[in-house]
């Protein structure tokens, strides 16, 4: 599996140097006039970035004067250091991991919520009798970790379970093998990507298997969203909102042509996946951008309420020890801005 | 009286000394332009040393435990390979080649792979500690097996000594200062393979785990160089294991002699 990671990321790296390679000769005169920008992704080109791949494609960037890089991510790519090291000037992040690197002293703001909600499932086998939180004691749950503990740690809490004891934990790798092969007894999945994967390719059905949702459980920390440095978006001020501008646009255009966005995605992508997943992978991610509760007018706003759990979640699991100030770790005056 | 202690400690020492002052003056941060969360200072890096330490005996003794296995094993599969070879020259010369030939697969494409096919992580470790081991062991004992003095060869033929009492009496021996040449080349091998097997374990414990993790997560940066320092001193402590076993084994060699 790690192979096939290592073998994506060369092949988008290769990918990417072509594209460079292709800006330099026929773009160079109408690119000069344009603002230069570089997003660092958290992964390569999937239906999870959708809009900032639309936004690009459909041109939406270059009217608002900006010309953007997306350069993939991986495992061992850290978006907050890839920004703090100005390879890139925003990054896509999980909102929980970027608070960490502000208590470390990083001076970041979160100024675009992408995701609305947790898409962190747990899933189980039917037959396990496992279907809230409550149930997870004494059980191997698979994590991926690097951050994405936490939420699981948060429902195991909420749930009067000690995360540390209690529960045995297993290195999740990006497949679902070790939840079909019954190595696990609950199996970390996101919405729009491993459960997915189960019933693409694992063959299982809504019926085989119970979901629980972090959402539900009271256990949801913000996941993807984007962040800069403070310094920076002062000074690029209108940059940043222009940029903020088009990638709403890119948003509302994949909500409702999901299909050629999904054919953008893949274009941008190495071809390691196919079609129909990016398009399941936008309807779900599209759940996740526009909640029932909200509404397209409000893609990317900053809910303080959700933010705030989400800080405190944090602080009672352990993955921040100071109860971090909302107004320090946010600034929604961009978005505001941008929607104007 | 020029003593060798300046030339193999006091100075090797001094200079460790003056890195770890630059990078806690920031001399080193501001040549370079690197900022503390990049770079933390030692200061803060034995902080959080002592601050995890309970944490950090558990991972190292979950690293060190296969890694020993896995060194030793794998040395005495290279050593048995290397007298086969001795003894068997076109058998077992083929076995040599394999096994150094097996050994330059690259650990980062191993340890994956044997993650895969044990399921246990440790003998995923064990495993991938024992071929990457091997290959250096095999190497130096045939080395020193037959790059031995013609005269001692041809009194032990005079004498009409076997290949059994050739190989036990006089190869053997005479091969043990290539043996420890090669322990000292496993022991950094074998580390390194230990803690990379470890970032791609199904396991969440282990040194090259908990480095993986907490460099990962922007608050645990400096946890992340504690086990990084960690590795090393367990590194250290070994290879100097080795050492003195070497001079209390191969004292009557021309390198152990002190003048």
């Amino acid at each position: 599996m790690k192979l096939r990671k290592l073998a994506a990321v060369t092949a988008s790296f290769a990918i990417l140097a072509a594209g460079l390679a292709g800006c330099g000769s026929t773009e160079e005169t109408s690119s000069a006039e344009l603002d230069k920008l570089t997003v660092q992704s958290l992964w390569v080109p999937q239906g999870q970035f959708a809009g900032l791949y639309v936004a690009d494609a459909k041109g939406f960037y270059e009217e608002e004067g900006i010309d953007v890089d997306i350069v993939p991510g991986g495992s061992d790519i850290s978006s907050e250091d890839q920004v703090e090291n100005d390879v890139a000037q925003v990054g896509i992040a999980f909102y929980s991991s970027v608070l960490t690197y502000q208590e470390a002293g990083y001076d970041f703001i979160n100024v675009f919520q992408t995701f609305k909600e947790s898409p962190q499932y747990l899933v189980t086998k039917k037959d396990s009798g496992i279907t809230s939180g409550a149930d997870l004691a004494g059980k191997k749950v698979g994590s991926w970790f690097g951050g994405r503990q936490y939420e699981l740690f948060a429902l195991a809490e909420e749930n009067g379970i000690d995360p540390e004891n209690d529960i045995e934990w297993v290195q999740q790798d990006y497949t679902m093998d070790q939840f079909v092969n019954d190595e696990i007894d609950a199996a970390s999945a996101m919405s729009y990507n491993e459960l997915l994967l189960l019933y693409e390719e694992e063959g299982f059905s809504e019926d085989d298997i119970n979901i629980i949702n972090m959402n539900e459980e009271g256990a949801a920390l913000l996941e993807d969203c984007l962040f800069v440095k403070r310094e920076w978006a002062e000074e690029n001020r209108d940059l940043l909102v222009r940029f903020l501008r088009a990638t709403i646009k890119g948003w509302q255009y994949t909500a409702e042509n999901p299909e050629e966005a999904a054919q953008i995605v893949y274009d941008a992508g190495d071809g390691s996946s196919t079609l129909e997943h990016q398009l399941a992978m936008i309807e779900k991610v599209i759940e996740l951008v526009i909640p029932e509760d909200s509404d397209a007018e409000h893609i990317g706003s900053l809910d303080q309420d959700k933010i705030q759990q989400t800080i405190d979640l944090g602080y009672n699991t352990g993955l921040i020890k100071d109860k971090i100030d909302i107004d320090i770790s946010i600034d929604d005056s961009y978005w505001n801005e941008a929607v104007k | 009286m020029y003593d060798k202690r300046i030339q193999n400690f006091v100075l090797p020492a001094g200079a460790g000394i003056v890195l770890i002052l630059l990078l806690q003056l920031q001399v080193i941060h501001r040549i370079f332009g690197i900022s503390l969360l990049q770079l933390p200072l030692p200061s803060s890096v034995i902080a959080a040393f002592l601050d995890s330490f309970g944490k950090i005996i558990q991972n190292g003794w979950a690293t060190l435990l296969p890694a020993l296995a896995g060194m030793i094993a794998g040395a005495a599969a290279g050593y048995l390979v290397a007298a086969f070879a001795t003894v068997f020259r076109t058998g077992g010369y083929g076995a040599l080649f394999i096994m150094t030939l097996v050994n330059s697969v690259p650990i980062v494409a191993l340890a994956p792979l044997m993650n895969r096919w044990f399921e246990i992580p440790f003998t995923a470790k064990f495993a991938v500690i024992a071929v990457a081991s091997s290959g250096a062991m095999a190497v130096n004992a045939f080395h020193g097996m037959n790059d031995i003095e013609d005269n001692a060869l041809q009194m032990m033929k005079m004498t009409a000594a076997t290949g059994r009492q050739i190989l036990f009496k006089l190869r053997m021996p005479a091969s043990l200062p290539n043996v420890f040449t090669g322990f000292k080349v496993i022991v950094p091998v074998g580390m390194l393979a230990a803690i990379i097997s470890e970032y791609f374990s199904g396991k969440t414990e282990g040194l090259g785990y908990m480095i993986k993790y907490c460099l990962k997560v922007g608050n645990m940066k400096q946890t992340g160089w504690a086990y990084i320092l960690a590795a090393a001193v367990l590194s250290l402590i070994i290879y100097a294991a080795v050492c003195a076993l070497e001079t209390r084994f191969t004292g009557w060699h021309v390198s152990q002699r002190t003048k």
